[in-house]
């Protein structure tokens, strides 16, 4: 009988065996990806816990998007920066109290990676609004650092003969009111917003006519942690005690800034009011939301006027802020600093959350153009 | 003997998955698994408590049954996009599970009682290397197995029309295993920081199971049998072992709010099972039979462990079953003392797409069935293998944990029966 056994034993292991599977090929359907060219914000950038340093631009959402699509015969250029980074990025040093520093070093005077005669790639700059991304053309630190004199993200976009390009625009002029403590004097109208869209995607209808489009719509800027994450209640031995700014405890739905946790464990919001700077109130939040919901309207509008991909960031975000996502087994959330989705400065993603960008973009380039290009890798657990 | 399961073994083409569908066992009888299952018409010898209880009837005298089983199983893994990503394979270690069926049975004129004892469920997952394994924060480890005691009785309303019943009591344990991952903010990665296995009690569930055979005439076999669901609360302890990650700052961090060893619930249930069987006998030496079967695994729909002390480690995993059907033929070629069986079976698997996964990854099996019996009059041995054709199956980006890649389940089945009858 043991005999019987092992020859069983034997004969399973011989019948099954599963080797690696390989991805499945890549096609571009209907898109071209021959010249990729990606304008957009700090996210597209590769902006990471305050700062540009190469190994975050390396898995950018348009770097994975052209890895994945095999686009640019290989080589898809951006201005990659070495440690410690433009500026040196933040660093953990304590939890509790909680202490961000910036790493050691002097940063470098700027990329290490020349400008291709015809620009970058990757023409993406942080801290762009949408009016700047057509017309601004220097400016410190970024700006000069992609666009180095030649022109405008958009000239230079043109300039390289695109055939395809993903624009992540308007995300900034959502955020700038916000992080200027809600100041809805700098607020652009989605009447403006769409205007402003329009003439974008004229110009390069009229000068890159071969490209095909994917356009990110605006995730809700006050869901990210930078906006969320600071509790309206603290404790206190009394009990949990709702913080103060200036007109008293702060209704429901307003908003703290994370800068704000700094002056909260220093007696702010407790004895003495919080800065209406670092308050976002009901009203300024409100303004915020409206104006996001209508840019997203403008992009999704444009979008389908111009048969392009429309990628909804909007809904991803959503989706993540509300459940998270699982990753092998593992829920990653917005929860700042150990949900695992953003990095240090809690506005831009993690290399995971840019990693989950990109897929969103991949899935709605797949969709619109019959495209089969593989979803970016998401990492193991190591 | 020897040479009969040797012989078995040669005619085996093709390993495959042999479990039935899920984690379901229906390896109960050499004499009807050499007929792929397809036994609840014709159910006729001690074994009639697993397949039909109405069919304990046919027992004259005192008959004892004994069926060890050998199941060989493993299952293997290529992940895919977007996690844990291409290029990486995970394997199980290799199992034999030893279901054992026992039964024991008497008459009294019309009337047959009977106990049996079997594994009609059973399960055990082991993955490889779990300090590396890729699918560790879903599962290392899970592990069911239940045993059903069934004190039956079967009567004879007349020559061709038989009822039997019987209790399902039920003796059961699980174990899960798992590692418990934590978001490092220092590293900016998820790290390891220890493991949670979960334990049960042997604990007690009950059901019942009914049948009854007819014969519309003397060479034509109707029977139909039901087993009710048997749902086992399970009462264990949860033993949580923390590990260093080599970053004291955030292993200070974790140690503060890691969970003690605590008590926990839990459920797992043995689905409802029905069967209707309908077979023929164009001669004495012939006999053919077809079964189709239902098993409601929508009683699966979750698995949910609950720590009364610290409610915020409670954990669900949603399974999200579907009831399905399995069909099973089979033949019989007894020319003398000797019994020639075979037979073919379609499972379908019961787990939706999003849930296959390391707790349980279950395929579609088609299983082919051999057979080979002896008759030395008092006494009976019989003998069955079994072999599978189970497609790979992917979850196609659809798994709940996002953990995405194909599985391949292999399986090997041998089983023999002894039946023993005295006055």
């Amino acid at each position: 009988m043991r005999l019987v056994l092992a020859a069983a034993a034997l004969l399973l292991a011989g019948c099954s065996s599963l080797g690696p599977d390989a991805p499945p090929p890549v096609s571009w359907g209907s898109a071209d990806f021959t010249s990729y060219v990606a304008m957009g914000t700090s996210v597209s950038m590769g902006i990471e816990s305050g700062g540009l340093l190469d190994q975050n631009q390396l898995v950018s959402p348009p770097a994975l998007i052209a890895r994945q699509a095999g686009a640019n015969g290989g080589t898809f250029v951006q201005p990659l920066v070495a440690f410690p980074g433009i500026p040196p990025l933040l660093h953990l040093a304590s939890l509790n109290p909680l202490t961000l520093d910036r790493l050691p070093g002097a940063p470098p005077a700027g990329p290490y990676v020349a400008r291709p005669a015809d620009g970058y790639d990757n023409l993406a700059i942080s801290g762009a609004l949408l009016a700047n991304a057509i017309a601004q053309d220097s400016g410190a630190p970024y700006f000069d650092l992609v666009l180095q004199g030649h022109g405008t993200m958009l000239r230079q976009a043109i300039a390289q003969d695109p055939t395809f390009i993903t624009i992540e625009l308007g995300a900034n002029d959502a955020i700038l009111p916000l992080v200027e403590g809600g100041d809805p004097s700098l607020l652009l109208s989605p009447a403006a917003f769409q205007a402003q869209y329009a003439q974008l995607l004229d110009s390069l209808a009229l000068l890159a006519p071969q490209a095909k489009l994917a356009l990110a719509n605006v995730p809700q800027v006050t869901r990210l942690p930078y906006a969320a994450a600071v509790p309206l209640d603290v404790p206190l031995p009394t009990g949990l005690f709702r913080l103060h700014d200036a007109s008293g405890p702060l209704p429901d739905g307003s908003l703290i800034l994370l800068p704000a946790s700094l002056l909260i464990r220093q007696g702010y919001g407790v004895t003495t009011p919080l800065p209406d700077s670092l308050v976002i109130t009901l009203a300024e939040r409100a303004a915020i939301e409206g104006a996001v919901a209508g840019y997203n309207q403008a992009i999704a509008s444009e979008a389908l006027a111009r048969g392009a991909a429309l990628v909804d960031q909007f809904a991803l975000f959503e989706r993540l802020a509300d459940d998270g996502v699982l990753v092998s087994g593992v829920r990653y959330t917005f929860r700042y600093l150990t949900g695992g989705l953003f990095s240090l400065d809690g506005i831009h993603p993690s290399p995971l959350g840019s990693a989950l960008i990109a897929n969103t973009f991949i899935e709605a380039i797949n969709a619109k153009f019959g495209a089969h290009i593989p979803a970016a890798d998401l990492g193991q657990p190591i | 003997m020897k040479r009969a399961v040797l012989i078995l073994v040669g005619l085996v083409a093709a390993a495959g998955d042999a479990r039935a569908a899920g984690y379901s066992l229906y390896e109960q009888g050499a004499r009807a698994l050499g007929m792929a299952g397809a036994f609840t018409a014709r159910a006729d010898d001690p074994s009639a408590m697993f397949f039909n209880p109405a069919g304990l009837a046919q027992v004259e005298g005192q008959a004892f049954l004994v069926s060890p089983n050998a199941i060989f199983f493993r299952s293997d893994f290529a992940g895919a996009a977007p996690s844990p990503g291409y290029g990486v394979v995970e394997q199980t270690e290799d199992k034999t599970f030893l279901p054992l069926a026992l039964y024991y049975a008497r008459d009294s004129g019309a009337l047959t009682g009977g106990i049996g004892m079997y594994n009609s469920y059973g399960l055990e997952v082991e993955w490889q290397s779990p300090d590396t394994y890729t699918g560790r924060y879903i599962s290392t480890r899970s592990k069911v197995r239940p045993f059903f005691f069934v004190p039956t009785l079967a009567y004879a309303l007349n020559e061709r029309l038989r009822v039997g019943a019987g209790a399902n009591l039920v003796f059961s344990k699980v174990e899960l295993e798992r590692h418990l991952p934590a978001f490092d903010p220092f590293l900016g990665q998820t790290v390891d920081v220890g493991t949670a296995m979960l334990e049960s009690e042997t604990n007690f569930g009950a059901g019942w199971n009914a049948g009854i055979q007819w014969q519309p005439a003397a060479r034509l076999h109707v029977g139909a049998s039901y087993r009710s669901k048997v749902a086992v609360d399970y009462r264990g302890s949860a033993d949580f072992t923390r590990r260093d990650t080599g970053d004291p700052p955030f292993d200070a961090l974790v140690a503060a709010t890691f969970p003690a060893d605590q008590a926990i619930a839990t459920s797992v249930p043995f689905p409802a099972q029905g069967s209707i069987g309908l077979a023929w006998e164009p001669c004495s030496s012939w006999a053919f039979e077809g079964d189709f079967n239902w098993t409601w695994w929508d009683a699966f729909d979750r698995l949910e462990v609950r720590f009364p002390a610290t409610p915020a480690l409670d954990f669900e995993s949603i399974q999200d079953w579907k009831g399905v059907m399995n069909i099973r033929v089979g033949s019989e070629y007894r020319p003398g003392d000797w019994s020639y069986r075979a037979g073919y079976y379609f499972d379908k698997s019961p787990q939706p797409r999003a849930s296959l996964g390391p707790l349980l990854p279950d395929v579609d099996r088609h299983g082919i069935t051999l057979g080979l019996g002896h008759n030395f009059g008092a006494a009976s041995l019989d003998a069955f293998a079994l072999g599978i054709v189970a497609p790979d199956r992917a979850t196609e980006g659809e798994n709940r944990d996002g953990y995405e890649g194909t599985y391949s389940n292999s399986t090997f089945t041998l089983g023999m029966s002894l039946g023993v009858a005295f006055p």
